[in-house]
């Protein structure tokens, strides 16, 4: 899949030079890379999916599939076809030997620990976010993927979504002018559960409702933005506050149902995020704001403070103050017909068509056939983890708080 | 023409149906020009809050949400101006219409105005059961009950594409009723009255740039007393709305994405805005027969080739449209 990844490369998207590869288009086996998939729930359905279309073009195969629920199981084996073989014992799956990396999409709580399994069973290693469930997780993790030598990729595919790309750029060419404040929230109306084929499956189905296996709204949606924000900024938190609570799925879950919290960088710049899950009118946005501008991530949009000016009268009262008589320009390349009813802002990218959650696989699959880590891919997962974590911490605690310093990278 | 010396320019600016309006005159008494400014920031105000779809208190959201299923009643300005477009819509072989403006939205917060996402139009019309859901020709009119209603039930108005030549025709009036003598009022340099003479040649000179480079202007405008419109698509205009544009053809619904601009000149800034898009859709002999029903002063397309090259075409120019227009005896010639 060519996709002209280099053209989006910068210094500030390191990874997307992961998308140019010359040898993920041969078909020789020399140079495919084989996958295995541990965890084939809907996302990892949705991954299986994906790999299932790059078979074809990018040279890799999926050679195993594992998950320790057997409709799943099922369903993960149905997508992936061919010769894929079945576990539900993942080290049973690590120990293949014709396997080259896998991509984890378990529950968060067994994402560290099947990770450096598979790091150290000589497997890359690709995770979903957020990183882990603990801050120690998260860094046990980063150094075993550092002292093995085996990628880690965690799964922020917004890394890849070349309108993001061409935001960071505006952001640092001064399009927006100075960042002073991020905002995030994302808004949904339902209760986030999964239906179940029994009583007993409440804990294994609707993990994400669990403290034991998850951190609710800030692990499973938060630490997107979190990531975005970093990036955004080019710099991590140096403190977090934050509040949430239970306040209308009262269903027996351990998680918030709302939450919010507010981001604090070295500048004095904050990131504010809020999340619930009794609404949605407002749904999902992420927003960049400058004194120059407003960058909407989510929607590819970008509004100037100050709407440009049209060329053409700027240019006629020069010339009547000037005595000059000349035509008034109009239509050229700058010149933007205006027929909507109201200001709605600018593209930020029109190459917006691309899947994100694609690109990233690509990505992930030539770092492994190249043996090879992806650019600042790994740190951008590990500050989003870690910052994600702190942030259900500061709401738990209600109280600042702080990276400690032995999880500084 | 005036000496530079003697020049007082008197200009303002606001945001305005979503837009930049620009009102440049020179040597006006500063306080008539303070009571114009003040008439034309209000009149603004009044026409975008009475006639824009998305605003809830407005007389075409009233509209929209009942005429189809009851008899509205309505005033007397907003009947004039549907039966105007009733009449553009016919003119120019329905390539205006006023009902497919909601099918060009951009926002999920425009499809939200509609209570729904929209399947595109190219696809409602290709659907037998759908394609009458648009159509100035559904809009009933009863000037005698001062009453409107819609005979299909999907219907929907949208004044988005003669908004800004209604206003600069309500501007326009008001200037010449107070003997405003020179003037140039603009729509974010598309939609372009102007009253007089610039201030220091016999009109004001309009050029159409090369969308794709710099240089002197493809083509100019002498504009005395009259107004022009520009419809087109420049590389500006996909940053804006994508590759698709924002011109619809609502006999097919397929978005206009060819690489051209349309500019026409006429004393009716409505006509002019009108004329610029129905000649941006029209093909072959359409556009001749289209321009027979129109007083106009001139219309120029520019076009550019895959190379980007320029070509610039008098569509009045075509001969035929003069006996046309000295044939013609409907009643829809103006």
């Amino acid at each position: 899949m060519g996709l002209g990844g280099l053209g989006l490369v910068t210094l500030s998207s390191p990874w997307m030079s992961a998308l140019a590869d010359n040898k993920s288009t041969s078909t020789g086996a020399a140079n495919r890379v084989r996958v295995g998939l541990i965890g084939s729930g809907s996302r990892g359905c949705y991954h299986l999916g994906n790999l299932k279309a790059l078979e074809a073009t990018n040279n890799i195969q999926i050679v195993a599939v594992c998950d320790n629920y057997e409709p799943h199981l099922k369903d993960g084996l149905k997508i992936a076809k061919g010769k894929a073989k079945g576990f539900s014992d993942y080290r049973k799956l690590l120990e293949m030997k014709d396997l080259d990396c896998v991509l984890i999409v378990t529950p968060l709580h067994e994402h560290a620990r099947i990770s450096v399994d598979a790091m150290k069973a000589g497997k890359h290693v690709f995770v979903e976010k957020s990183m882990a469930k603990t801050v120690e997780e998260c860094k046990q993790m980063y150094d075993t993927s550092i002292q093995t030598g085996k990628i880690l990729q965690i799964g922020h595919q917004r890394c890849f979504k070349p309108s993001y790309i061409k935001a960071i750029e505006y952001i640092r060419s001064g399009k927006i002018g100075k960042v002073t404040q991020i905002r995030a929230w994302w808004h949904r109306n339902n209760d986030w559960r999964r239906p179940l084929p029994s009583p007993e499956l409440e804990r294994q189905i609707n993990w994400r409702l669990y403290r034991e296996y998850s951190l609710g709204l800030m692990t499973e949606l938060a630490s997107h933005h979190i990531q975005v924000a970093n990036w955004v900024l080019g710099k991590k938190p140096v403190s977090v506050m934050g509040t949430g609570s239970i306040n209308y799925w009262k269903d027996g879950r351990e998680v918030e149902d709302n939450i919010a919290v507010v981001y604090s960088y070295a500048d004095g710049t904050k990131f504010v995020y809020d999340s619930m899950i009794s609404n949605k009118f407002y749904g999902l946005e992420q927003q960049v704001l400058g004194d120059k501008g407003t960058l909407e991530l989510e929607t590819n949009k970008f509004y100037s403070e100050n709407p440009p000016k049209p060329a053409g009268i700027l240019q006629l009262v020069n010339d009547m103050e000037k005595g000059l008589f000349s035509a008034v320009p109009i239509a050229g390349a700058s010149w933007v017909p205006e027929t909507a009813s109201k200001y709605k802002g600018d593209l930020i990218s029109l190459e917006d068509k691309a899947d994100e959650g694609v690109l990233q696989l690509i990505g992930f699959t030539n770092a492994v056939r190249n043996n090879k880590p992806i650019p600042q891919l790994l740190e951008q997962g590990y500050h989003s983890g870690i910052w994600t974590v702190l942030g259900q911490q500061a709401i738990d605690e209600q109280k600042l708080i702080t990276l400690p310093k032995e999880f500084n990278i | 023409m005036e000496p530079s010396s003697s020049i007082v320019i008197q200009h303002f600016n606001c945001s305005s149906m979503g837009t930049r309006f620009d009102f440049l005159t020179y040597n006006m008494d500063e306080d008539f020009f303070s009571s114009a400014k003040n008439f034309i920031l209000n009149e603004l105000e009044r026409i975008e809050y009475k006639f824009s779809r998305f605003n809830k208190e407005s007389e075409i959201f009233r509209i929209n949400q009942f005429a189809a299923t009851e008899i509205v009643i309505t005033d007397d300005e907003t009947l004039s101006l549907l039966s105007r477009c009733q009449g553009y819509y016919q003119k120019t072989n329905k390539l205006f219409d006023i009902t497919v403006g909601r099918f060009t939205n951009t926002t999920s917060e425009d499809n939200q105005a509609e209570g729904e996402s929209l399947p595109p139009l190219s696809t409602q019309i290709s659907n037998p059961e759908n394609s009458s859901n648009i159509g100035t020709d559904k809009i009933i009119l009863d000037l005698k009950e001062s009453s409107i209603r819609f005979s299909t039930p999907m219907l929907s108005i949208d004044l988005g594409g003669i908004g800004k030549g209604y206003a600069l025709e309500r501007i326009n009036k008001y200037c010449i009723e107070n003997r405003i003598t020179n003037a140039l009022i603009s729509f974010g340099d598309s939609s372009i009255a102007t009253i007089g003479t610039h201030p220091h040649g016999p009109y004001w000179p309009i050029g159409i740039q090369n969308g794709f480079t710099s240089g002197s202007p493809l083509h100019t405008f002498r504009l005395k007393d009259n107004s022009l419109s520009t419809s087109g698509n420049t590389p500006n205009n996909r940053m804006k709305f994508g590759n698709k544009g924002h011109i619809l053809n609502p006999l097919n619904g397929e978005f206009q994405t060819a690489s051209k601009t349309v500019s026409v000149a006429a004393t009716s800034p409505m006509d002019a805005e009108v004329l610029s898009t129905a000649l941006f859709i029209a093909t072959g002999n359409d556009k001749s027969e289209i321009l027979s029903r129109f007083t106009l002063s001139e219309a120029i397309e520019i076009s550019y080739n895959q190379l980007n090259e320029p070509e610039v075409v008098d569509l009045n120019a075509d001969p035929t449209i003069s006996e046309k227009r000295l044939k013609l005896k409907s009643p829809l010639h103006n």
